[in-house]
């Protein structure tokens, strides 16, 4: 009797939990491909060249952290510096690194020492020197070499240098694109009813790409499995996922590569955490909350163009370090901010973002991973209706990858990066493949994300480990 | 119906169906992708030799004009379709607008000569909120001030982009009458609208009375009294 009770507690928990789910990204997939359908009529006809040439652009200061880049900071500045916008400045960050990161920029871009400038708007560690350039061509760069402190911290530094009006966080060793800046202010622009605190822009995978000079020449699938699967989970993330809560105003993280902030309001928010792991989703809840409360309407954009290009992790050891990060972050983030849930105050964040993040990006990975243990067991006394069972797995299964061919359905439809027929034929069997080989590993890279954060207290970023864009000849 | 699920515990029918249901889905979704990816291969290729084609002829008529008969003619037997028209059009606008401004006398010579302006104004009456855009930027870059009636009523069109788009093409095309024309109908105007207004006023050449500066600054519209602060320097005395 008491068998009955809890096996069917559980079938039928675990089962409402699986249908609410499957429900949720149904909606998403709707919203998103009603809203991407618009921007992209729209992407056609507009035309950049007023903002471009007008010095009453909104200016903008590029932030970039750089910690041990040395073999590639040279490349990535410059391509920084031929990026096209008229009223913008560089701050790379020097995050105290132990390679010859400093020389190389000082001497590849005449860099030379400046006096007097006092960095005190947010705390960071303590400030070694700041650098201009000699030379006219490079007057947008300017270095900061200061002790390490991690990125939340090497970011806050370049928020306080920052002179801009507008403040854009990027990875130093990610690609941009060209017309990057002009597509991310244009939410900040055009809109006339609400304020628009961050914007934020689309990651894709760059590895096996052709880059040259820090330039994104040619976009192509990497070779590897690991990184396939990688590149269908962004497309899926950020034109599924990201696009719907974007049209929403539901939005509760930026990708850390690639943002837009109003820096003023950074300012009043008192930075980035330096505290947690997910700096990038604990900045946008926090700027959120804070104007909420200000009663002010606001707005967090998303730009789904594929703007910022990154390396993916090809080896399981990093990925699963990358994804045990990424899931303390949220934690962090969802026990700070957890005053926001179902306040009617905090708008669609309270109501509907963060329950849905505490639910199914949070707690997805755990129910699956305690219900496999629950699997096995009563698999081992005997009492599973297989039937049952085989009939939700191939339910679940059938779901999955038609979200998914739905992802490669809108990219398709939209920006067609990958335009070899290969490429197409991999990532819809990729899609094929995830639920059983990749999907495992990011559940157990969750779990592990858990146990780390509640058993462990673990609280470090672990090491980066990146091989860098290598210039493939055409 | 059911007798072939009996197999099926009864409880568990309807999950099956469900999963019919999942694989008529991504089965769609499969088809669809097809779909796209075979019509893209297809037309990318015919599209590619129509526009290296057209390109050579347009580059002919544009920087040999004592030979633009020639080139018009075979232009006119090229250019059938209307996907044909449309990359014609979108030609002529880059031209226009690109190199400088070296080729928008000839740009816009060819647009009237192929009778393009019945293309965009009939744009300008289409349901879908894109494609007035699209007529819009293409009178506002290879039309002129005779477009700015036709423009004028979109100043209260319900989308947002197609109101945006026609302030600054009423600017760009209709410069001083253009301006003094929305005065009372700027309506809401967004820093975008702002700055491509100023950016306009300042690459072209035409100046405001005293008195049409007085007027603007009278304006009952928050907008247009923001947008006159920065007008002072382009007016001249009466």
């Amino acid at each position: 009797m008491v068998y009955h009770y809890v096996t069917n507690f559980f079938n039928y928990g675990i089962f409402i939990y699986a249908m609410t789910i499957m429900s949720a990204y149904l909606v998403l997939a709707y919203v998103s491909l009603r809203s991407i359908r618009n921007y992209i009529k729209h992407y056609n006809n507009t035309y950049f060249d007023n903002i471009l040439r007008s010095p009453l652009a909104p200016s903008i200061s590029i932030i970039a952290p750089a910690y041990n880049e040395s073999l590639s900071i040279v490349d990535n500045i410059r391509s920084l510096l031929s990026l096209h916008y008229n009223n913008y400045e560089i701050v790379i960050v020097n995050d105290g690194s132990k390679d010859n990161t400093l020389q190389r920029m000082i001497e590849a871009y005449s860099l030379v020492p400046v006096q007097n400038i006092v960095l005190d708007e947010i705390p960071h560690k303590q400030v070694r020197g700041v650098y201009e350039s000699t030379n006219p061509a490079f007057k947008k760069l300017k270095v900061i070499d200061k002790e390490n402190g991690g990125k939340s911290d090497a970011l806050n530094a370049g928020i306080s240098y920052a002179s801009s009006e507008l403040v854009a966080c990027i990875d130093v060793d990610c690609v941009i694109e060209d017309d990057a800046l002009l597509r991310m202010v244009k939410p900040y622009l055009e809109e006339t009813r609400r304020k628009v605190v961050a914007v934020g822009g689309v990651v894709r995978i760059a590895n096996d790409c052709v880059i040259r000079d820090g330039r994104l020449m040619e976009v192509r699938l990497a070779r590897k499995w690991l990184p396939t699967f990688q590149t269908l989970e962004y497309i899926r993330a950020f034109l599924l996922g990201r696009m719907a809560w974007g049209q929403l105003n539901g939005l509760l993280i930026i990708s850390g590569a690639f943002g837009l902030f109003d820096r003023k309001l950074v300012l009043e928010v008192g930075g980035y955490d330096t505290r947690t792991v997910g700096e990038d989703m604990e900045l946008v809840v926090r700027m959120r909350k804070y104007v909420a409360d200000q009663g002010i309407s606001y707005k967090v954009a998303y730009v789904p163009d594929p703007l910022c290009w990154t390396e993916a992790p090809d080896t399981l050891s990093v990925f699963q370090k990358q994804r045990n990060r990424w899931t303390r972050g949220t934690i962090e983030t969802l026990r700070a901010h957890k005053e926001v849930m179902f306040k009617r105050k905090y708008g669609l964040m309270g109501m509907l973002s963060y329950p849905f993040w505490l639910l199914y990006e949070w707690l997805a990975p755990l129910i699956e991973f305690f219900g496999l243990i629950y699997f096995a067991v009563l698999a081992c006394l005997g009492w599973i209706n297989w039937q049952h069972f085989t009939i939700l797995l191939v339910l679940v299964y059938t779901f999955a990858v038609f979200i998914s061919w739905l992802s490669l359905l809108i990219e398709e439809m939209t920006y067609r990066e990958y335009s070899g027929g290969w490429a197409l034929l991999k990532l819809l069997l990729a899609a094929l493949l995830e639920p059983i080989f990749y999907h495992p590993i990011t559940v157990w890279a969750a779990v592990m994300g858990n146990y780390d954060k509640f058993v462990r207290k673990k609280k470090t970023w672990g090491e980066q480990v990146r091989k860098g864009f290598t210039s493939s000849s055409m | 119906m059911n007798d072939w699920l009996n197999w099926v515990a009864p409880q568990d029918r309807w999950l099956f169906w469900v999963i019919a249901f999942n694989v008529l889905l991504f089965s769609t979704v499969f088809i669809a992708i097809m779909i796209y990816r075979s019509y893209y291969i297809l037309t990318h290729k015919r599209e590619r030799k129509f526009r290296s084609t057209l390109l050579s002829l347009l580059s002919g008529a544009l920087n040999y004009p004592e030979r633009e008969q020639h080139y018009a003619a075979k232009i006119k037997k090229l250019v059938r379709r209307t996907w044909q028209v449309e990359i014609l059009l979108d030609n002529l606008v880059v031209m226009c607008y690109s190199f400088s401004g070296v080729y928008e006398a000839r740009s816009k010579a060819l647009y009237d000569l192929f009778n393009l302006r019945e293309i965009s104004q009939r744009k300008l009456k289409s349901r879908q909120w894109h494609e007035i855009v699209e007529g819009i930027i293409e009178l506002s870059i290879v039309g002129g001030s005779n477009d700015v009636k036709a423009i004028l009523p979109l100043l209260e069109h319900e989308n947002f982009h197609v109101r945006k788009e026609a302030k600054i093409a009423i600017v760009e095309i209709g410069e001083v009458r253009g301006l003094m024309e929305m005065e009372a109908r700027m309506g809401l105007m967004s820093r975008w609208t702002f700055i491509s207004i100023l950016s306009i006023l300042h690459r072209s050449a035409f100046k405001l009375k005293k008195e049409e500066l007085e007027k603007l600054k009278n304006s009952d519209n928050p907008a247009m009294l923001r947008l006159t602060q920065h007008l002072e320097k382009f007016s001249v005395a009466s």
